[in-house]
């Protein structure tokens, strides 16, 4: 994925944002690693999305 | 009043052990282009790395109570003082050195901006400065969070300056050609017209408030960046790997750069070469009054 494509992801809806934020966590349950480009993207994504279960 | 009148004062707030000390250590992992600066903050050790990570295009505050930075003593405003940086201590177990380094007070950023389009990108500036609020001595440098390849697009930025006055148009210049997150775009010198590490102002101009938008006017990347408003506080240089670098700012500079309640310390380092597995230590001291 692109980071052109992240970033519409992380301007677009919920949705979008859980898929991709299970994407990544998959893969390090899974024993892998996010690249460089990914780290910031999925910090930016637990966080909205742990920050939205808390208000929810 | 605040502050101090003269070293009596001084002297007294140490006696009174109005000061606070910690350490810190930096341990980046990447391979950074001589000569580039790169920001430290993104890197691991002791404060924990921060990443810049918010919705794209939104101004986010930063603050050590959220993002976390040097550790430079609790919160004196409320109790009717100031507080200033004592004394400064950085030494690296390996060359790359001399290494230029700068303290800085990190304010705010706008997250994500996309190097692959030549659309202007908008800011959202609902969220101010946190401090300095003026913008005064608030410089803009641009920090690769998703690396790109290195093709370097040049780039302009429409922002309000320190006076209030908006559409102010920072000088046209590229973005550096260094691939690795943590390194600062703004640092390309091959134009001429950065103000390395920072983004080249508009004549006249002393500072930025805030910004209104980013554009690549010519050429695209794969990468995004992070645009961050800093406030430089204190310049030095790591000279070799055998011996720290100390500054005492009285001593040293004649002048104590004030430090906010909050506010989010980091620093910023210009190597001659990599500095993958180097071991940056250090000391912050700072005193109240």
């Amino acid at each position: 994925m692109t980071n052109q494509e992240m970033i519409e992801i992380l301007k677009g809806d919920t949705h979008g944002k859980v898929r991709l934020f299970n994407l990544f966590l998959e893969r390090i349950l899974a024993g892998g690693s996010l690249a460089d480009n990914e780290v910031p993207i999925f910090e930016t994504l637990k966080s909205e999305l742990v920050t939205n279960q808390e208000q929810g | 009043m605040p502050g101090f009148n003269n070293l009596s004062d001084y002297c007294n707030a140490i006696d009174l052990g109005r000061e606070h000390y910690s350490s810190f250590y930096k341990l980046p992992t990447v391979n950074i282009t001589s000569m580039h600066w790169f920001d430290m903050s993104m890197s691991s050790g002791n404060p924990n790395p921060q990443y810049y990570a918010a919705t794209p295009l939104i101004a986010q505050q930063m603050k050590r109570s959220v993002q976390g930075g040097l550790n430079h003593g609790p919160s004196v405003e409320s109790l009717g003082y100031d507080k200033f940086l004592k004394r400064f201590l950085i030494m690296s177990n390996q060359q790359p050195s001399p290494m230029g380094l700068v303290l800085a007070d990190y304010l705010l950023y706008y997250p994500f901006v996309d190097m692959g389009t030549n659309d202007t990108q908008v800011m959202d500036n609902s969220t101010t400065l946190p401090r300095y609020t003026t913008g005064e001595g608030v410089q803009m440098m641009l920090v690769s969070v998703a690396p790109g390849s290195g093709l370097a697009p040049t780039f302009q930025i429409s922002y309000t300056n320190s006076a209030g006055v908006s559409g102010r148009t920072s000088r046209s210049a590229r973005l550096g050609f260094a691939t690795v997150n943590g390194s600062i775009l703004s640092s390309e010198t091959g134009l001429g017209t950065n103000a390395y590490p920072f983004v080249g102002l508009q004549d006249g101009d002393k500072g930025v408030r805030s910004v209104e938008s980013v554009t690549l006017t010519s050429g695209t990347d794969v990468g995004l960046f992070a645009l961050v408003l800093v406030r430089p506080l204190m310049t030095t240089c790591i000279y070799e790997a055998t011996a720290p670098v100390e500054v005492n700012l009285l001593a040293d500079q004649s002048i104590l750069p004030q430090i906010y309640d909050d506010a989010f310390l980091n620093i910023m380092i210009q190597p001659q070469g990599t500095i993958s597995g180097v071991r940056f230590t250090g000391e912050i001291e700072t005193i109240w009054n």
